[in-house]
């Protein structure tokens, strides 16, 4: 008998793990330690000290029916409980509840694909569907469509849209949440609703206007708690005629001002996926010791003098690796626009081609496209990520075995804002005693709107030392990104109020709206209690 | 799970080749070396030495093997791997980074399967390789006897992983240490210095500009599945 959720008797708490037994079938309610363990997050920055997330047990339902049993039964006795798809997020908190103590509801066995209809291109799912098992069944039809996947490719489309997540291709299809239409919820009483034109009783166009009427509520069951979602429609790509990578490189530190302004009006008018900044003088500190001294020595160097430096050795400060998707002369007049365009503008840019595919990939082109490692430019989803990561770093020398969380402040999208924020977070690294590279980060840019400045902090199993120091330098950097108006577009289950807390314009009245809803919608505060930095009422003391 | 007249017997066979000065290759040797129930596959990152030795062992012990793509478990997952468990859970063997591990053994934990070997390998201070295992009391007497004869480690491994028993007892953790062979975990086809983008997975070492941090330690590993109540 696992110990009951907080505030939850042991009587109560056996009773209710009884009823979900009847709800849902014994097998699938979870209370051994070893099973409970099953679920705690694997990146966890908290792990074996007291603060650590976990669950007292999970109950695994397989029918929407069923969940809205698990949730009457949890009204019923108070259960906190904790909604996950496929349990993936490693990073922002894995598979574990933010509150210890809560009942998982691990909805993996809900993993049906109800349509994809490659014509309207969109698909609907439920949340155990991953990215793999949708990619395969597109596959296995011939569908000409693509989906965009996250990388690693083995979470949840439900789940990862619902914590914002992101891919890789075009603006639209790349926001994960953003290019979702329509979606099934089980509210916090039982109740089960549909949103847009889901909720018509006629649901014929569930996928193909987000809107319907009235008030737009999907965006309360993105990184909130406001019910269990167990649909969700989303919006495909169409399988495009070609793709065509290029690379454009600039010699001067601040030339990133005027290359993200060309980027920026190429992506807007979607003639770009998503684009990828890089560095290439910042990577050459592995092999040039004066560069490397440049960078160390004190008050650091002057954009001067690392443009001298960048061209003695004939290395760009900047480049970015830009994405094309269309009928291949279409992609390839784009890429030649590209050339004009900023041929024209930034003296000594320099354009590199890039593959070009046609496809169905060829069998010789899919294997090389498995060689270099970036499948999700064109929608499949692979776990290749993971044969790149683990190794020992300086940072965490014990052990792979421990991961990481992010730091992922969202900044304006302007190369004038990439060098404040390296200024910035480069200052606040170094005063947390960690190591940021200061003059080279380039950002992410997932959500295309916006540069998220995402760096990863070490988490270890076997040196709580190490999370300890990552957990402090976390609060510390967010504190100073939001004195900079840089909020983080997602947090580990620890940061939560902190980052939550960030949002803060006129007395915090956007928290305090949502806590009125909270209020009002699950007074039990039965789901996810903390998710999104909102708690129920009872528990709103304890927040960090 | 083998009775003490049985692990004796195992422990002697695998003596009697190692004390020969033979390594443990023949497919009658290894499974002679391992009583339970094969592995349904092994998989092995090729660009160590020590891999390709691990794999040229177990396989003579008749367990199928894999090679992943620079370490990269994809292809093996998709085709293979996810396709098998969705239809029973079989045992799975590795010799790999950390990240295959993690993944396999992320997704075993959903279907209830558990880790019954996992072996990390770590270079030491001059040529010594220390090995910090967790398994079976069994196995951890049978990895001993073999260190103590002598047996090449990757060779060792791949005897440890070839075979598992249908066990929940609790993992025992020890370290063992052996000298290090020539290849000491330094891969032989190294890959390009800088990722063709950085990623937040991206080791810190890469995203500091400091090359590529592939020197991360390497892992035996046995995932099967738990005994049957």
């Amino acid at each position: 008998m696992p110990s009951p959720p907080p505030g939850v008797s042991a009587a109560d708490f056996a009773t209710a793990l009884r009823k979900f037994e009847t709800a849902v079938g014994e097998q699938w309610v979870f209370k051994s330690d070893e099973d409970a363990a099953l679920y705690r997050d694997a990146y966890s920055p908290e792990r074996d000290e007291p603060t650590e997330r976990l669950a007292s047990a999970a109950v695994a339902p397989v029918t929407v029916d069923q969940v809205q049993q698990v949730v009457r039964i949890a009204n019923e006795h108070k259960i906190p409980l904790y909604p996950i798809s496929t349990g993936k997020n490693l990073g922002y908190g894995g598979s574990a509840p933010i509150l210890s103590g809560s009942v998982v509801v691990d909805l993996k066995r809900m993993n049906r694909i109800l349509s994809v209809d490659a014509g309207r291109c969109q698909a609907i799912v439920e949340p155990g569907v991953s990215y793999f098992d949708l990619y395969r069944y597109i596959q296995e039809r011939d569908l000409e469509v693509w989906i965009d996947t996250p990388d690693p490719g083995w979470g949840s489309v439900v789940g990862n849209a619902l914590d914002h997540g992101v891919g890789y291709t075009y603006g639209q299809y790349r926001d994960h949440f953003g290019s979702h239409c329509g979606m099934e919820v089980v509210l916090p009483n039982g109740e089960l609703m549909r949103t847009g034109m889901a909720a018509l009783a006629n649901d014929a166009a569930w996928a193909d206007y987000k809107y319907g009427f009235g008030p737009y509520v999907a965006g309360l069951f993105g990184q909130a708690n406001f019910g269990i979602v167990t649909k969700m429609g989303f919006w495909l790509l169409p399988r495009p005629e070609a793709y065509r990578r290029g690379t454009v490189s600039v010699p001067k530190r601040r030339d990133i001002v005027a290359l993200v302004e060309h980027v920026n009006y190429l992506e807007n008018l979607g003639l770009i996926g998503m684009p990828g900044f890089r560095s290439p003088l910042g990577f050459a500190q592995a092999r040039e010791p004066d560069l490397r001294a440049l960078v160390a020595k004190p008050g650091g160097p002057s954009d001067e003098e690392l443009d001298r430096f960048a061209e003695s050795k004939g290395i760009p400060s900047w480049s970015v690796e830009l994405q094309f998707y269309g009928p291949e002369k279409t992609i390839a007049g784009s890429w030649d626009y590209v050339q004009q365009r900023i041929g024209a503008s930034i003296p000594g840019a320099r354009f590199e081609e890039g593959v070009v595919y046609r496809f169905p990939l060829t069998v010789e082109q899919q294997a090389e496209v498995q060689r270099v490692h970036r499948l999700v430019d064109i929608g499949v989803p692979n776990m290749s990520i993971f044969a790149i990561a683990g190794g020992r770093t300086a940072q965490n020398p014990d052990s792979a075995d421990g991961g990481q969380f992010y730091f992922a402040p969202m900044i304006p999208r302007t190369g004038e804002a990439i060098l404040e924020a390296n200024r910035v977070l480069g200052e606040a690294y170094r005063d947390a005693g960690l190591p940021y590279n200061q003059y080279f980060s380039a950002p992410a840019c997932w959500h295309y709107r916006a540069f998220i400045m995402i760096t990863s902090l070490p988490v270890s199993r076997l040196n709580p030392e190490i999370n300890r120091r990552s957990r402090a330098a976390f609060r510390a950097i967010a504190q100073v990104a939001a004195e900079h108006g840089w909020g983080e577009y997602r947090s580990p289950p620890f940061g939560v109020d902190l980052v939550a807390g960030a949002y803060s314009f006129n007395d915090h009245a956007l928290r305090r709206f949502c806590e009125t809803l909270k209020d009002a919608v699950d007074p039990n505060g039965i789901i996810a209690a903390g998710r999104g930095g909102i708690w129920p009422k009872h528990l709103r003391g304890s927040r960090a | 799970m083998p009775n003490r007249r049985e692990f004796l017997q195992t422990g002697a066979a695998v003596s009697a080749f190692a004390m020969n000065g033979l390594v443990v290759r023949s497919a009658a040797a290894t499974s002679a070396a391992r009583a339970g129930t094969p592995s349904h596959k092994a998989i092995y990152d090729d660009r160590y030495a020590e891999g390709r030795e691990f794999a040229a062992t177990i396989g003579a012990s008749g367990v199928p093997t894999r090679a992943l793509d620079r370490g990269d478990i994809t292809r093996f997952w998709y085709e293979e791997l996810d396709r098998k468990w969705r239809s029973e859970p079989v045992a799975i063997a590795g010799f790999t980074q950390f990240g295959p591990l993690f993944c396999v053994e992320t997704l075993a934990a959903e279907r209830r399967m558990r880790v019954a070997l996992r072996v990390e390998h770590r270079v030491e201070a001059g040529r010594i390789l220390a090995h910090d295992i967790a398994a079976s009391v069994e196995t951890l007497a049978l990895a001993e006897r073999l260190v103590a004869e002598g047996v090449a480690w990757p060779t060792l491994m791949a005897v440890l992983a070839s075979h598992y028993t249908a066990d929940s007892a609790p993992l025992i953790k020890a370290t063992l240490p052996t000298p290090a062979s020539a290849a000491r975990l330094v891969p032989s086809a190294t890959d390009s210095p800088e990722s063709p983008i950085i990623h937040y997975y991206t080791p810190r070492a890469e995203q500091q500009g400091y090359g590529a941090a592939h020197e991360g330690p390497l892992y035996t590993w046995l995932i099967a599945p738990r005994t049957r109540s």
